[in-house]
């Protein structure tokens, strides 16, 4: 226990001698008078002597140097004060040619991108854009070959005038030709695959709206979706639509589902053609070729 | 060694005969530049010996040739001409050490100088240079290199805190910390125990007041500034 007190005691002894902030600013002010900081004072005292001659030894040449300096600061100062940017004809004109390539480099790369290049250069043959992304340019007057947001979905691809089922091995949208939009005169193939689509539909119960609209935009001289039924028997009459609509059915029946969320289409043929190998209703395409034979 | 007057506040007062020296050498005169160098070289020279070591002569030539390049563009009196060399000198001495320890990384070899120390001292130099400048000079180089700045900026260069602040980009309280731990340090030194025996001044006791206890490591937590 004595010999804590005597640690305690030292503790506090040193705690109380040891410099504070006080002191300290009067030592390094050279004004400290503790005899107890003699040591220090002392090291203060010798660290701020008077100069050594050693130590102001390169006076000359520190002048010469100064006179040096002063003789080539001005050119100096006057260039360092330039500011960099400042006009220069040269530098205007690279800066705006660079600035113009940047900009039409992208440009052309969004515009390339999302298939929104000037009518003009997707009409030229082989033109850079069209050769350089390799993808065929679609036709200026067929603004369906890229489906706007809100757009009506693609009413499935369309048959080859060949017979080859070409078309619905395509996976891209662009590669497809172009598809059916509402308001727009479209050919008599895609207009058979609406009828056929529809009176599928018809058949199903389950008419879809986008394709009536469709069909009705067509018959703008007749009367409303009354005469849906007529047009398309009328249509799918024909000995061409007709051969064009037997090769493309399987065609469409194979690719309908991706163009219609939900299937809906795809299980309304799926049951016509139930429906025709049993024999309980024949389609409008088996209807047609009765007829042409008859 | 300082020229003017100082007090410990507000560190020197400008001084009229170092103003007109500036004055005129601003203005292109060299016999106003020359009073500038020989009355700051001296501190600027053994500032950067605690600083930059060896290398604190080749620091101070580039010290005042940037100052005179600069001088034209200088506004204010003999103080802040002051802190302003003072300043371009410890930037110039921290390049040194960046330079100094990528020259060690490159060569791999093992120096014989710490980073802004002094050369190892032998015996025969000890001998001599016992108690003078360069033994003070030392002691304070193996302070921790911001108490040590902060030292010699307010004993040699003679500045305030606020001014030494100023120079080091610190806040007045820290320098005045690092100052008095500086001190703290440098008292319980045993050089400087020796020292104050020697002189005959203490009486028994040590220069730090505390000779039954150990030298901790000063933490600086147990009192405040």
């Amino acid at each position: 226990m004595g010999r804590l007190s005597d640690l305690w005691v030292a503790m506090a002894i040193r705690r109380a001698n040891r410099i504070n902030a006080t002191e300290a600013d009067r030592l390094l002010a050279g004004q400290s008078t503790d005899a107890g900081r003699a040591g220090v004072a002392a090291l203060l005292s010798e660290a701020s002597a008077a100069a050594r001659p050693g130590e102001l030894a390169g006076e000359a040449a520190a002048v010469e140097d100064y006179l040096r300096v002063r003789s080539a600061t001005p050119s100096t100062v006057e260039l360092s004060r330039t500011p960099w940017y400042g006009p220069s004809p040269g530098r205007t004109v690279a800066i705006r040619v660079a600035v113009g390539l940047v900009l039409l480099s992208a440009v052309g790369t969004v515009s390339i991108h999302f298939g929104y290049l000037p009518v003009r250069m997707q009409q030229v043959p082989g033109s850079a854009s069209s050769s350089s992304t390799s993808v065929p340019s679609p036709s200026p007057s067929s603004p369906g070959a890229r489906r706007e947001p809100g757009s009506l979905p693609s009413a499935g691809p369309l048959p080859s005038p060949t017979g080859s089922t070409e078309p619905a091995a395509v996976p891209s949208t662009r590669a497809r030709p172009p598809a059916v939009a509402a308001g727009q005169v479209d050919d008599g193939a895609s207009a058979v695959t609406l009828c056929q689509t529809w009176m599928d539909d018809r058949q199903a119960k389950a008419v879809h709206d986008d394709v009536t609209r469709r069909l009705e935009s067509r018959m703008a001289t007749l009367d409303g979706p009354n005469g849906i039924p007529a047009f398309c028997r009328k249509l799918l009459d024909s000995p061409a639509t007709t051969a064009a609509g037997t090769t493309a059915a399987p065609t469409a029946t194979a690719t309908t589902p991706a163009a219609y969320p939900g299937n809906t289409r795809a299980k309304a043929l799926k049951s016509t053609a139930k429906a025709t190998k049993s024999g309980a209703k024949p389609t409008a395409t088996a209807t047609a070729k009765k007829v042409n034979k008859s | 060694m300082v020229v003017g007057s100082f007090d410990a506040v507000n560190g020197h007062n400008d001084d009229p005969d170092l103003d007109a020296a500036l004055n005129a050498a601003i203005s292109g005169d060299q016999n106003g530049f020359a009073v500038l160098w020989r009355t700051l070289q001296p501190p600027i020279l053994r500032y950067l010996r605690v600083v930059v070591g060896a290398a604190a002569e080749d620091v101070a030539s580039e010290t005042w040739l940037q100052a005179a390049r600069d001088l034209r563009n200088f506004t204010g009196g003999s103080t802040a001409f002051r802190v302003w060399l003072f300043r371009i000198a410890r930037n110039r001495g921290m390049d040194e050490r960046r330079r100094a320890g990528r020259r060690r990384e490159d060569s791999r070899e093992p120096s014989d100088q710490s980073l802004g120390g002094l050369p190892v001292p032998d015996a025969a130099a000890d001998v001599l240079e016992k108690w003078g400048t360069d033994w003070a000079l030392g002691l304070i180089a193996t302070l921790p290199p911001d108490q040590a700045e902060a030292v010699m900026l307010r004993v040699v260069a003679g500045l305030a805190v606020a001014q030494v602040a100023e120079v080091l980009g610190k806040r007045p309280g820290a320098v005045r910390v690092a100052s008095m731990r500086g001190l703290r340090q440098l008292a319980r030194h045993p050089d400087v125990r020796a020292r104050a025996t020697w002189g005959g001044t203490v009486d028994g006791r040590d220069a730090d007041g505390g000779d039954t206890v150990d030298d901790a490591p000063d933490d600086g937590t147990s009192e405040g500034v």
